[in-house]
């Protein structure tokens, strides 16, 4: 293993010279983990049996949850305490196992998937049904691709995916490929499939940075314990998310500068020498602390570019924001002399604007007025992100105050280990700027609202790792038991908050079978050319014949227009429906639907309910689907106009 | 290191399983288990393991960005070229595969057969 030299506090006139760092320096042995105890079997197999029991206790629970059962603070109340309990030894365990220095990498990974399934799994396992609105939308442009065998980009609903659809086409190929009806399956075990290879790329990324195994597998699990925004479900934005990390860690660990350009070489770029001196000393000192060689070989400049060009062009053409967090990340990178390969963000801007301009052409024919409008607009970017929770239920007040208690706790606990990371002698620049990097993306656009979740998420990972540098800063620093009493407690503080952020919302993100059932009634006898009104759009629509039907969701109305249905529901939704440009008109109340309005506040407590009660009431409403959390009307005198 | 000696007949024998399953079509569980990791899976692999990585977890990784990757843009291709056909998309994942397996299965042995000479003219 090879370093360059770092100081202690106490020695910080250390020269600064490229030289290996003496290999035979023991590591002290933890003083409160004594050496003689470690020979116990119990040690040996006790992780695996702490495991095993976390396992068993949090297996055991899943048949006590009922979704049903949910209130506005979704899944906290219904978990039974054993799981909370399985939840503390794993947290627990895992603190005390990674300041050990023979714990095997292999052991303190499998906490990590543990983990993962513990988290990513429950919902799956006890839902029973694809959870998250926005997945079965998904699956509707795969079932689009599957009837059809293309895209079409001049389409009128989600067009979006239409004109960056590399993820759907992949999925609708896998599906039919395995000899699957639809992904259902697959996009139920998505979170844990994205969070799983989460973990290679994450350790990809590290293993750039550090030998520090403390160091690494307490970043990654303090990334699974603040990666709370929920961008991990079956989408886009989960595959590009990792494709990103693995070009990230593809350019660290293959394509860093070691040796920062000569003073002569950056003359050459500044007016005055003194500034390319002073830039020479920064870039030099910034390399202190760097790890200079990992186990693998090196790869040659035509392999590292020709990853760049397949997983790049991959992002490109599946996702809209992906490509600039990656051409942000690795700009940062090259202007900064991290990496030696600085013809990688160019390759990604010519990916990236490629597509833009032939493959994206006809969504960027609507939209450009929109993001060159928005463009450079920071204060209205951020402020498009935050939603007004004032209206909200308490339970969803407290989820959303949590959840950005949860990222400020994060960004400050980042701050101050990047600070003690200083202390000690490492300049970390290149983790200091990939967790910078993605913040100029608020600069651009406010993505649909919902920007700064995704700065949070690209910067998280960097985040992580100052987070976890604040408990070990260095290798050589023995791990004290205030260390792990203060692991302990940040690290629980950490889990309190994403258990919140996490799975505070999941009432609305929550169907039931029957709601399921509802939806795929309704996609099935509606004849092409019909208006389906919807509640919200929180509910399983849109996955199958998409296209052939007219969306309108009550609660996304305008004020006035809201008010009106509210108030004389049989006037205005009789007046809606009746309108002969479409071939017959729909209403499709749910359970989630309600739900998700009466606690965001998005409209006047109970609406749903009052117009679901009086469209049932009246002559002019018949139903034709009804089950105990979906309703189905259209109006009597169309009831001829359902496909049979 | 045992297991990256293995690799290219773990590729071999699941692009014949797979090519076998779906070509005569049979519906199972395990068809559609062995497809998903096979396409996730086998193609970057069969192109990884030309990189000579030591870390497994890191080289499975790579596989399974790369195989994303080819199978995205090679999907992609299909959609938007208006010839979607998944057999044939599959047909030409698994010759990728079987071709990189055989490719890294004679280089090892090539190398195998270089060290066997130096031994021999070591003893020598």
């Amino acid at each position: 293993m090879e370093w360059l030299p770092l100081p202690n506090k106490t020695n910080k006139t250390t020269p600064i010279v490229l030289l290996p760092k003496p290999t035979s320096t023991p590591l002290k042995p933890d003083t409160w983990q004594k050496s003689n105890i470690t020979k116990n079997w119990l040690f040996k197999f006790g992780p695996l049996l702490v495991l095993g029991l976390v396992v068993l206790v949090w297996g055991l629970s899943l048949p006590a949850i009922n979704p049903r059962h949910m209130d506005d603070l979704g899944l906290l109340r219904i978990f039974p305490l054993s799981i909370y309990a399985a939840l503390a030894v794993l947290l627990i365990s895992f603190g005390f196992m990674v300041y050990r220095l023979e714990t095997h990498p292999s052991i303190l990974m499998l906490y990590v998937i543990v983990l993962i399934f513990i988290i990513h799994g429950t919902p799956t396992l006890v839902y029973g049904t694809l959870r998250y609105s926005w997945a079965w939308k998904h699956i509707g442009i795969i079932d689009y691709i599957e009837r059809f065998g293309t895209v079409d980009p001049n389409i009128n609903v989600l067009n979006a995916y239409h004109n960056w659809p590399g993820f759907f086409t992949l999925n609708a190929f896998i599906t039919q490929a395995a000899g699957l009806e639809d992904p259902l399956r697959i996009a139920m075990w998505a979170p844990v499939f994205f969070n799983l290879i989460d973990l290679g790329a994450l350790l990809l990324i590290f293993t750039s940075f550090t030998k520090d195994k403390t160091l690494i597998w307490l970043a990654i699990f303090i990334y699974y314990l603040t990666s709370w925004v929920g961008q991990d479900y079956y989408s886009p934005q989960a595959l590009n998310y990792f494709l990103h990390l693995v070009i990230l860690g593809v350019a660290l660990r293959w394509a860093r500068l070691a040796v920062p350009p000569s003073p002569r070489k950056l003359k050459r770029w500044f007016r005055f020498n003194w500034v390319a001196i002073v830039i020479y000393k920064f870039l030099r000192r910034s390399n202190r602390g760097q790890l200079l060689t990992t186990d693998s070989p090196p790869l040659n400049r035509l392999t590292i570019v020709t990853i760049v060009i397949l997983l790049g062009g991959t992002i490109a053409s599946s996702h809209q924001i992906t490509p600039f967090m990656t051409i942000m990340a690795l700009a940062a990178l090259v202007i900064f002399q991290r990496i030696k390969e600085r013809s990688l963000p160019i390759i990604m801007i010519v990916l990236t604007f490629g597509w833009l301009m032939f493959g994206a052409t006809a969504f960027m024919r609507h939209e450009v007025t929109e993001i060159i409008t928005s463009f450079g607009q920071i204060t209205e970017n951020v402020d498009s992100n935050l939603r007004d929770t004032s209206e909200a239920s308490p339970g969803q007040q407290l989820v959303s105050k949590m959840g950005r208690g949860l990222t400020l706790l994060t960004w400050g606990l980042a701050f101050l280990g990047g600070g003690r990371r200083f202390r000690w002698g490492y300049w970390d620049l290149s983790i200091a700027l990939l967790a910078v990097a993605p913040f100029m993306i608020l600069a651009g656009n406010s993505y649909g609202g919902e920007a700064i979740f995704r700065v949070y998420l690209f910067s998280l990972p960097f985040m992580a790792f100052f987070v976890a540098a604040l408990l070990r800063p260095h290798p050589r620093l023995s791990a004290s038991f205030l260390t792990f009493m203060i692991t302990i407690l940040i690290c629980g503080t950490l889990l309190t908050g994403f258990l919140f952020a996490y799975f505070g919302k999941e009432q609305q993100y929550y169907f039931t079978p029957q709601e399921v059932e509802a939806g795929a009634f309704l996609q099935n006898i509606a004849k092409p050319n019909s208006l389906l009104i919807e509640g919200s759009r929180n509910y399983p629509s849109r996955f199958h014949n998409y296209e052939y039907f007219t969306y309108v969701a009550i609660s996304r109305e305008p004020d006035d227009s809201l008010m009106n249905v509210v108030n004389q529901p049989i006037k205005t939704l009789s007046r809606w429906m009746d309108n002969p440009d479409y071939t017959a008109a729909y209403l499709i109340i749910t359970r989630s639907q309600k739900m998700e309005v009466d606690s965001l506040g998005e409209m006047p407590l109970g609406s749903l309910d009052k117009i679901e009660q009086a469209l049932t009431r009246s002559p002019q409403f018949q139903v034709i689907f009804e089950n105990q959390d979906a309703k189905i009307f259209t109006l009597a005198d169309q009831i001829d106009n359902i496909k049979p | 290191m045992i297991l990256a000696k293995k690799w290219p007949l773990i590729i071999i024998v699941s692009a014949v399983l797979v090519g076998f399953m779906a070509y005569t079509n049979i519906e199972s569980p395990i068809r559609s288990i062995l497809t998903i990791g096979f396409i996730l899976i086998c193609p970057g692999m069969a192109l990884v393991q030309f990189m000579r990585l030591k870390e497994p977890i890191i080289e499975l990784t790579l596989a399974i960005a790369l195989s994303i990757g080819i199978s995205t843009v090679l999907s992609e291709v299909m959609a938007l070229g208006k010839i979607w056909t998944p057999e044939i998309g599959l047909a030409a994942l698994i010759i990728l595969s079987i071709g990189g397996a055989i490719v890294q299965i004679v280089q090892m042995n090539n190398q195998q057969t270089l060290v066997n000479e130096s031994k021999i003219h070591s003893d020598k």
